[in-house]
């Protein structure tokens, strides 16, 4: 390992070695601190974070020595901590059997043969599904594949070279590495820097080193959330150049997210004396594509170095018609190639299906051809070309130049990486005609005025600085990161951001707020990283674990209260049933409705209202007299309304599905208003139930929409019949909500459109277009967007983990509506003549 | 048989003229991070092992072509004296 810029010995006078490691302890504890009130990742991510702080304190204690078994120790009590003793237990039986299986005797290729074999067997077995692997906890796979996927090839490779390396406490430290346990994407970290980086007397300044990475890390977690929230745009959204533009920017700007994590990790490692390089360096600053590639995940860099480039250079050379760049040239592609194919392997492992899109090949490839490009420009001469001194204005200038036009290719190329398809990102294009010209034009100018200016001046790039950085004062380090914690955590207080004016105000509560899922719909067009990261979607298992969601907290198709149908509802609440569902009573009446009891024929001089929608409205988590829907029953009721208000909502429901129910059960109760509860998610739901019904081949009564779903080969997994589906989906959403608003209107029933807001936060946009599309289909619409605004949105939601309404805000919607919805039936009560006192 | 100081000096003057002209030979110590600091990376390791081979009359292996091998003058002179001693 490369001596690390860490003083060994305190200078003389400065604070002894135990007030600087508990001043790490302090501001280790603040950063924790930090965590909590911004909601960094996930609960689980906290716990670690706790149990680290906890763990360093204790391990300052420990003889160094036993420093390495300590930090085993710790690890695996973090692993049973936060996925659960059995889960945990398998993970060391599954582990310690593969790691018992390539240490035995044989010889080196044997034992790679063996890994292979296993790795491949298991990740079989992992893609197979509950059909072979019911028994084991859906959590376990991604962590082991996160903690053997690649660490495992590469340990052996250190294992051939020095075979003294199979120690259990330290093997076990390498492949159970404590952070490892919440964040599956994990740095590629090389057994040998681990084993070689260990430094059990490491002195403060390293730990010290270590809290500043994770502050960085911090840092760069809530700058992503900040471009989550406010710059990134879905493809279906851009209509513009300058709308492109921000997709582009969203999408590439979205990789802090991972180098947020990777400098948690490593900082995290330092602490415990692993002195580990870094991960990245101001990638966003390259100033070519192979300074990009040098820069952004280094670790990864090194390892395909190490494992790839290096040994194909090496069998390359030895066949002198391919000369000096030939050998080079082919060595690099295999990277590339290799590197397309691993991350394919990645995703395997940790989400348990193939990504083989052509857009990622496309990305891989082109970044590689770039790479490639580059290397033969600057190999024309051996030598860097660097020299001393400080750079010149022009040569500021020339790589400010570079820095912005390189900044400008991986935004492009980032674009192409974060769409579903080829012809979906070329779409994007033609959507802005003129942009790919003006930015292939800013291109060519910022290189040639680049060269130009390097061309007038005989001076050279400056050379990197050679002298190890200076360790600087710990206190003056410590007191900076102290200071920015400081600030950081007096930042998040309700009290302090309150009154730094509404716009600030709004953006700090929505970093702070955990609302990481403020469109799912996006999500599934974020690209590689953040797919790979989302694991709610691909893990429930994970997910659970991470969130401390418990395991008796379930979904309503995972209930008693619901059965499946054939038909083209998914499924229906079961008459009579009568259970707990997420903590609440939940009821069903005769009719399978969730509400009171209710006489098919209406009684003379009564309104009814039919409510139509999914769990907000049926209520998911509050107790049955605590829906809004009832509230306002009983409000009506109050008010001398002779009203009956009949719930036919079923959590899960599509917008097709509401239309159906209307049809089929609705009707037959002779509603006088049907009042339809929409959200912006209505879009993204209705592609995934329409991706269902392909794929399983349900029927369809609808001819016209048996025809437009036609051109889809119910064979194609449902996620790709959902990408295909998506260009339909406003206008079979608008036809959905045209259908209900004439189905009720010709049964003599207004059409009402509520619109509820989700809590998890949507954007103003969607929510236009949305209440555009119930207009125009014929509906009155009750803009509910601002019900919730003045509350925090943690009073609302039923837990951290679920973010239904609680009773609560079941109240709030009651009061918002109750006074339109008043008026509405009173109206009502005048049309038909009858009198509300009868 | 050369003396690690020989080996060293070589290995130096040669970082200088090739990798780092004009910087002060005091700049460039034993200890200087050459991995860390950026000067080296996969392509001017690949040319100072041609150099090294070629120089010292000795063979590098793919895997030696690493941080702890490459990391400063003073492994690299490690590794060429080890080399020339086996």
């Amino acid at each position: 390992m490369s001596p690390s810029p860490v003083a060994p010995q305190p200078a003389p006078g400065s604070l002894p070695s135990f007030a600087l490691r508990g001043w790490v302890l302090l501001q280790l504890a603040l950063l924790v601190g930090v965590a909590h009130t911004f909601r960094l990742e996930t609960r689980g991510a906290l716990e670690l974070l706790l149990l680290a702080t906890a763990g360093f304190a204790v391990y300052q204690l420990v003889p160094a020595a036993w420093r390495l078994r300590a930090f085993v120790a710790l690890s695996l009590v973090a692993y049973g901590q936060i996925l659960g003793l059995w889960a945990t237990a398998l993970l060391l039986l599954l582990g310690g059997g593969v790691l018992g299986l390539v240490h035995l005797p044989g010889s080196w290729q044997g034992r790679l043969a063996v890994a292979i074999g296993l790795l491949g067997m298991l990740l079989w077995v992992r893609m197979a599904g509950p059909e072979l692997s019911d028994r084991i906890p859906s959590a376990l796979w991604p962590i082991f594949g996160a903690l053997f996927m690649f660490r495992l090839p590469l340990y052996l490779e250190d294992l051939r070279h020095n075979p003294e390396i199979a120690r259990l406490p330290s093997t076990l430290g390498y492949f159970f590495l404590l952070p490892n346990v919440c964040f599956p994407l994990f740095p590629v970290i090389d057994s040998k820097r681990f084993r070689l980086g260990f430094r059990p007397e490491a002195p403060p300044e390293l730990a010290q080193k270590g809290l500043g990475w994770m502050l960085r890390g911090v840092t760069h977690l809530l700058l992503y959330r900040l471009v989550y929230h406010h710059v990134t745009l879905a493809p279906s959204e851009v209509g513009s150049a300058a709308e492109l533009l921000r997709f582009m920017l969203g999408a590439y700007l979205l990789y802090l997210r991972v180098s947020g994590q990777f400098h948690l990790i490593v900082g995290l490692l330092l602490l415990f004396g692993f002195d580990l390089p870094a991960t990245h360096r101001r990638y966003f600053l390259a100033s070519s594509l192979s300074d990009f590639w040098r820069r952004i995940n280094i670790y990864w860099k090194d390892f395909m170095a190490r494992s790839f480039f290096f040994p194909c250079h090496d069998r390359l050379r030895r066949f002198p018609a391919l000369g000096v760049r030939g050998p080079v040239v082919l060595a690099t592609g295999w990277v590339f190639f290799c590197t397309w194919a691993l991350h394919a392997y990645q995703w395997a492992w940790l989400t348990g299906s193939w990504t083989f899109g052509w857009n990622d090949a496309l990305f891989w490839g082109w970044l590689g051809l770039l790479v490639i490009v580059d290397q033969l420009r600057d190999s024309g001469s051996p030598a860097r070309r660097l020299t001393a001194g400080r750079p010149s204005p022009r040569q500021r200038i020339a790589h400010g130049l570079r820095v912005a036009r390189t900044f400008l290719l991986l935004t492009v190329l980032w674009s192409l990486w974060s769409t579903d398809s080829l012809s979906q990102w070329l779409d994007l294009w033609r959507r802005a005609p003129g942009l790919a010209p003006a930015l292939g034009g800013l291109y060519l100018a910022a290189s040639g005025l680049a060269a130009w200016l390097e061309s007038r001046g005989t001076d050279t790039p400056a050379a990197p600085r050679l002298r190890a950085p200076r360790a600087g004062s710990f206190p003056l380090r410590a007191a900076g990161t102290t200071a920015a914690l400081l600030a950081l955590l007096a930042l998040g207080q309700p009290r302090i951001y309150g009154n730094l004016g509404p716009a600030a105000a709004g953006a700090i509560e929505l970093i702070a707020s955990s609302r990481l899922n403020a469109a799912d719909a996006r999500t599934l067009e974020r690209g590689y990283y953040e797919n790979l990261m989302a694991v709610r979607q691909h893990n429930p298992g994970l997910h659970q674990a991470y969130t401390g969601r418990p395991a008796s907290w379930l979904r309503i198709d995972q209930v008693a209260a619901w059965r499946p149908l054939e038909s083209l509802r998914m499924g229906e609440l079961v008459p009579g049933a009568d259970l707990e569902f997420k903590g609440a009573r939940l009821t069903v009446n005769e009719h399978g409705l969730r509400d009171r009891s209710y006489s098919l024929a209406k009684p003379r001089g009564t309104v009814r209202l039919a409510y139509l929608g999914s769990s907000h409205t049926m209520g998911s988590g509050v107790a049955d007299d605590e829906t809004f829907e009832n509230l306002l029953e009983d409000h009506l009721l109050r008010a001398g309304l002779p009203v009956e208000s009949l719930n036919f909502a079923v959590a899960g429901h599509s917008v097709m599905e509401d239309r159906i129910v209307l049809e089929q059960e609705a009707l037959a109760f002779a509603p006088d208003l049907v009042v339809q509860v929409g959200h912006t998610h209505d879009l993204r739901k209705l592609g995934r139930y329409l991706a269902r019904v392909v794929h399983e081949k349900r029927p369809i009564p609808y001819p016209e929409l048996r025809q437009q779903l036609a051109f889809l080969d119910p064979a194609a997994p449902p996620r790709v019949l959902e990408q295909r589906l998506r260009p339909l989906l406003p206008e079979l959403l608008a036809r959905t909500y045209h259908e209900i608003a004439e189905t009720a209107g010709a049964a003599g029933a207004e059409p009402l459109f509520v619109f509820l807001p989700l809590l998890e936060g949507e954007r103003p946009r969607e929510i236009d277009d949305l209440l555009t599309r119930a207009r125009r289909a014929g509906f009155r619409v009750f803009d509910l967007r601002h019900v919730y605004r003045d509350h925090a949105v943690t009073e609302l939601v039923l837990a951290p983990w679920d973010y239904h309404p609680n009773a609560r805000a079941h109240q709030l919607v009651a009061e918002a509506l109750r006074r339109d919805l008043e008026a509405e039936t009173r109206k009502l009560f005048d049309s038909i003549g009858a009198d509300p006192s009868i | 048989m050369q003396t690690k100081s020989e080996i060293f000096r070589r290995v130096h003057t040669y970082m200088l003229q090739q990798l780092l002209p004009g910087v002060a030979a005091e700049e460039l110590t034993a200890e200087t991070p050459l991995i860390e600091s950026g000067v080296l990376d996969s392509m001017t390791i690949l040319a100072l092992r041609a150099w090294l081979e070629e120089e010292f009359d000795i063979e590098l292996a793919s895997h030696e072509l690493d941080f702890e091998a490459f990391g400063n003058l003073e492994s690299i002179t490690a590794l060429v004296s080890r080399k020339l001693t086996a």
